[in-house]
């Protein structure tokens, strides 16, 4: 296996609380990575640790063997809200990326706009390049929000429960969008959910764990057929591992409350 | 006779408004308390030419019937025909061009340095901590307190004038536009930072893109205090400009000129303000 992400060693403190203790562990590259874990169990620490958005107090993030310390377009976030910029259109915030300095020589100026309209048609979005965000539901924003961070070509997406504020049909549908898009662009997918069925969907492998501290308790790999279609939650294969995700996690949880007690 | 008829629209006009309201509050019939209803265009020019000529009617009913007597209240005639005589002689434009660049001076130095000082400070609170309590110390003290220290340091020039309006609105600008940049939510922030900006490039391109319309609200705002201290600044000492004008109207009980006065400068506040509404506007089309 090789590793697109690194986590090494990584503790982090928030004053007296632990939230990650001497955390190990290796992301495939190209692979979709689910991280399935109670609220409050410091995952999305984790993620903004790797994205170099939140300093560690300890330990290294390495991405493809390079030491992360702050944030780079080579790492994508979706955050959990929309972070469409609201007073850009679609297409200027599509563009926002490829116009600051760093960026410039990603995409040559004369295939920005080609560029901008493919990736927007991949995305179902090209009928609003000229609309504000206000003006487009919560899953059209978080196509804005992918298609921004996509025109890139990161090399890692870190997702922060980008689908958890929208509704069961908005959701499966950009499930589907996400495996679309890896399967073109390919690159690797860290992805923290607390919903089983999507974590089980969309991974390759899934990481449960319990915490704080953040804590791997169980790494499954995922074997489900390359392509995902909606009606897969239908099929055994996926109900049984689906179930032995559930059971995992409802020791864990029983494992808090004995600790509570 | 024009008593008659500007009695008569007064009452029409209070008539009228009285009508839609009682029609709303009893009866429901119109929705005139409708929470931040959409206006159509010629409704709401309706309602703005209402209330001109509202005001306008009950002050030409209380100036031609002699309610309050001439030196006190002159007739919108009179003013007018005061506003032209001082229009034809040349002495209007003169002053009032004096005093709209004392205005425009003031107003832009203090736009420029409140904003640039304020946005920095509402930003980066560490800068913030430096400035913004000093800056509340100063704000509280009112204006007209700098008046004396503004002729002492700069004379009885522009210079004393246009420091007045700077120091009027400065303060209360730098302190505003920090209240209004510290709103950007930290999400936009970091989701510019994952995808390559720098530290300048997040401060330009989203902390002050995402706040332009109400950064355009605090000029808004501010520039009616600019107005104020123009004439205050006028008032006490000055051989030119609106406020010059009105002191020696006072002076010599000119009334009607008095009023004229005030009316222009009514109106180029106005003006202004209808600009900076518009850009708001303009701006604020993502909203």
């Amino acid at each position: 296996m090789r590793a697109a992400i690194t986590v090494n060693n990584l503790n982090k403190k928030f004053g007296d609380l632990l939230v990650i203790d001497k955390l190990n562990l290796n992301i495939e590259a190209g692979s979709i990575t689910s991280i399935l874990a109670p609220s409050g169990a410091g995952k999305t620490t984790l993620l903004r640790i790797i994205s170099g958005l939140e300093k560690p107090t300890s330990g290294t993030i390495k991405l493809n063997g390079e030491r992360v310390s702050e944030p780079n377009p080579d790492i994508g976030f979706m955050f959990q809200e929309s972070s469409a910029f609201p007073w850009l259109t679609v297409r200027k915030n599509i563009e926002f990326g490829l116009d600051l300095k760093t960026n410039r020589r990603r995409v040559k100026r004369e295939e920005l706009e080609d560029k901008v309209v493919q990736i927007c048609r991949e995305l179902n979005i090209d009928r609003f390049l000229d609309f504000y965000p206000s003006q487009l539901s919560g899953g059209q924003k978080q196509r804005v929000v992918i298609a921004r961070s996509l025109i890139l070509k990161p090399k890692v997406i870190l997702c922060d429960e980008p689908f958890s504020a929208l509704d069961e049909l908005t959701r499966a549908d950009l499930r589907g969008v996400l495996l679309e898009l890896h399967r073109h662009y390919s690159p690797t997918i860290l992805f923290i959910t607390h919903s089983v069925e999507e974590a089980v969907f969309l991974g390759d492998y899934l990481f449960i764990c319990s915490g704080p501290p953040l804590r791997v308790i169980e790494e499954m790999k995922i074997n489900l057929p390359a392509t995902r279609k909606p009606a897969l939650v239908d099929d055994e294969a996926f109900i049984e591992q689906k179930a032995k995700a559930k059971r995992t996690l409802a020791k864990i949880r029983q494992g808090e409350e004995t600790n509570n007690v | 006779m024009s008593t008659l008829f500007w009695g008569v629209l007064v009452v029409l006009l209070t008539l009228y408004l009285l009508i839609q309201i009682v029609n709303d509050t009893l009866w429901g019939k119109k929705k005139f308390f409708s929470f931040f209803d959409v206006l159509r265009p010629s409704e709401r020019a309706a309602y703005i030419t209402g209330s001109f000529l509202f005001v306008l009617s009950l002050w030409s009913l209380i100036s031609s019937a002699r309610i309050v007597e001439p030196e006190y209240l002159p007739t919108p005639a009179d003013t007018v025909k005061a506003l032209w005589v001082s229009f034809a002689s040349g002495e209007l434009i003169t002053n009032m061009a004096i005093s709209l660049a004392r205005v425009a001076v003031g107003f832009a130095l203090a736009s420029l340095i409140g904003i640039t000082s304020g946005s920095i400070a509402g930003t980066f609170p560490r800068f913030g901590s430096l400035i913004l309590p000093l800056n509340s110390a100063v704000r509280y003290i009112p204006p007209t307190a700098f008046i004396g220290l503004t002729i002492i340091w700069f004379g009885i020039g522009e210079t004393s004038k246009i420091a007045l309006i700077f120091l009027a609105i400065v303060f209360y600008v730098n302190q505003m536009v920090a209240d209004t940049v510290a709103l950007v939510p930290k999400t936009y922030i970091e989701a510019a930072q994952v995808l390559g900006a720098k530290r300048w490039e997040v401060f330009y391109k989203v902390v002050l893109s995402m706040s332009v319309p109400d950064l355009l609200a605090v000029l808004r705002i501010n520039l009616g205090a600019a107005w104020t201290f123009l004439i205050v600044a006028e008032l006490v000492a000055a051989q030119k400009g609106l406020g010059y004008l009105m002191a020696v109207s006072q002076r010599f009980l000119q009334t009607p000129k008095l009023f004229a006065m005030i009316f222009v400068v009514g109106v180029l506040g106005f003006v202004s303000d209808t600009f900076l509404a518009f850009a708001i506007s303009r701006y604020s089309k993502w909203k």
